[in-house]
């Protein structure tokens, strides 16, 4: 586990790094700014959690996401275990939409700063994402990328680097 | 690697919920029992040493009410995911409640009222319930390849189960006969094979799939978990001889043995833990991490008391650290994580919207939980050291209202999770 040998094990466990690196610094700042407190409008650590937040969402998420539905499941699913791709698919169709709500908040505040409601939407929202994405993590670092370590030889991990390279 | 794959196929191996949750809800109501009997019985509990009695039965709330119970319900989900083998007859898994869990409320009664013949009727129902168990475990790992270290704490914890069955029963029927020549060297080998054997033998072997899990973190290397159970083992070999022969420096040698092994098993979780993904991994972390420590300080306790050192309550307070400080703090830790977990796996793929555990329940019943357990647990040492019943008995009192908050976080999640489901049907 997280020991990976394949190219596109190691690229999806990379993804997963940052994600969660993101997501933490997000739940620092939930930590620090409660619910009715909004942060201040000139914060540049807010500013570039911001901008990290709207490329995670943009291209991180939904090309990982669109990935594993597209190319990944069907593997999986040839060799007889569709129940992993059914959970982590459910997942994506409540996260996807999340984030990308998530995303439209921050580029409004990134514009307009927050004000007292729209940080406690973006707050609320914010949590919400961060507990989803961390358990989806978590079940495909533990069941998708060690499944996907056994099943693919060489050069169907090139193919598949290659098909992802070009997604992104 | 240990643990690699671990929930590959998962989903098609995940239990019917209302299997792993009555352990846990068993498990949760008997560690409230526990902690109210023990403000009951505060005043025996440093007098204590063997036989009959409040604390005895206090003990095995604890022991089988509490930890055996936990462990049930998370072996029977997560070997048969570990292993890709799924159980074949799920009225089995079910089977084995409705004998153990009668069985610890007849044997913990008898024991607290002295009662023998309900002492063994409850023994024989709890033994049952155990054999079922011990049979399914068996059936599961019989020829499993990989994973060598996980499967070798499996095969220990349960010879150590047959092992400190026989010897319980042995010791009810001891008891009101007489007719063993040492009573304490057989109590003291049931205590051994149940607390280091049976239960530290899977917390650990079940630490190496888990803590990765849940710390989003690699596996430690599988040579680490074949050293630290083979040391284990051999240590656990050498105690029981050594106090059923009395050799007093073959108890010290196997405990020296085994905190070797212990060392091992906590090197190689401290290697987990500084390499996770996750970097805040909140309040079950700290119970997990507590635990650690005072299983190390167990040990070293353990060899004072084997070479002759231990002033009076020594033996009190290594109970008390091995069976509160170690094994129940870290199934707390490991409880408040694999509920949340497990009814996010049962709640995913079923087409509709995943709930959200901190949806489910307020999760500052959770913080409730660890500030009454550590509050607990070192009121309770602290009374114990000093011999002050007031403060084991306001021990007590923390410790049931962190129990209560478990409980109620529980029962809300398996309310939302039956509804869930219900309207999935």
């Amino acid at each position: 586990m997280f020991s990976f040998d394949r190219q596109i094990t190691r690229t999806l466990h990379e993804e997963h790094l940052v994600t969660i690196s993101v997501l933490e610094r997000l739940e620092g700042i939930f930590q620090k700014y409660g619910p009715k407190k909004a942060p201040p409008g000139d914060s540049a650590q807010i500013t570039e959690l911001l901008g990290d937040i709207i490329n995670l969402v943009a291209c991180d998420v939904t090309n990982h996401f669109s990935f594993e539905e597209e190319k990944l499941f069907p593997l999986l699913g040839a060799m007889g275990d569709s129940p992993i791709s059914s959970i982590l698919t459910g997942e994506h169709r409540v996260i996807l939409p999340l984030g990308s709500l998530l995303s439209e908040l921050a580029k409004m505040a990134r514009a307009e700063g927050f004000n007292d409601a729209s940080w406690g939407q973006f707050r609320e929202r914010g949590v919400e994402l961060i507990e989803r994405m961390i358990s989806h993590i978590q079940k495909e670092e533990m069941a998708l990328l060690p499944m996907l370590e056994d099943i693919l030889d060489e050069d169907a991990d090139a193919q598949l680097m290659m098909t992802y390279s070009e997604m992104r | 690697m240990i643990g690699a794959n671990f929930l590959s196929g998962a989903g098609g191996r995940l239990l019917p919920p209302s299997i792993p949750f009555r352990y846990f809800t068993a498990g949760v109501i008997f560690y409230a029992v526990f902690w109210a009997a023990l403000f009951v019985s505060a005043d025996e509990l440093t007098s204590y040493t063997m036989g009959g009695g409040p604390i005895l039965s206090v003990i095995h709330m604890a022991t089988l009410g509490v930890l055996s119970m936990t462990v049930i319900g998370a072996s029977l989900q997560l070997l048969s995911v570990a292993t890709r083998k799924a159980f074949k007859g799920f009225w089995l898994c079910r089977l084995v409640s409705w004998f153990y869990i009668p069985g610890i409320f007849l044997l913990t009664y008898a024991m607290y009222i002295s009662w023998y013949s309900g002492m063994l009727m409850g023994a024989g129902l709890t033994g049952g319930g155990l054999l079922i168990f011990c049979g399914l475990i068996i059936h599961n790992i019989w020829g499993v390849t990989g994973m060598a270290a996980i499967m070798a704490h499996c095969w220990a914890a349960m010879l150590s189960l047959m092992g400190l069955l026989s010897l319980g029963i042995l010791l009810i029927v001891n008891a009101e006969h007489g007719f063993m020549p040492d009573h304490f060297a057989l109590a003291t080998s049931h205590f051994i094979l149940a607390v280091f054997g049976f239960m530290t033998l899977l917390a650990m072997g079940f630490s190496y799939i888990l803590i990765p899990m849940f710390a989003l973190s690699p596996g430690p290397p599988e040579g680490l978990g074949r050293w630290s159970v083979g040391c284990n083992i051999t240590g656990l070999i050498g105690i029981l001889i050594g106090v059923n022969i009395y050799l007093d420096w073959l108890v010290i040698a196997g405990i020296g043995v085994i905190f070797f092994g212990v060392g091992l098993y906590i090197y190689a979780m401290s290697r987990v833990y500084k390499a996770r993904m996750r970097k805040r991994l909140g309040l079950p972390f700290i119970l997990i991490r507590i635990s650690w420590v005072i299983l190390l300080i167990s040990a070293i306790w353990g060899a004072v008391g084997a070479a002759g050192y231990w002033p009076d309550r020594g033996h009190t307070l290594f109970a008390a650290a091995a069976i509160i400080g170690w094994l129940l703090t870290f199934l707390m830790g490991v409880l408040q994580r694999i509920i949340p977990f497990l009814a996010s796996m049962h709640s995913s793929g079923h087409g509709g919207v995943p709930l959200l555990t901190s949806a489910m329940a307020d999760e500052r019943l959770l913080t409730v939980n660890v500030l009454g357990h550590l509050g607990g647990l070192s009121a309770v040492i602290l009374g114990i050291m000093f011999d002050w019943d007031m403060v084991i008995r306001a021990g007590a009192v923390m410790g049931f209202a962190g129990a209560m908050g478990l409980l109620i976080y529980l029962m809300y999640i398996i309310r939302h999770l039956a509804s869930f489901r219900g309207e999935k049907a």
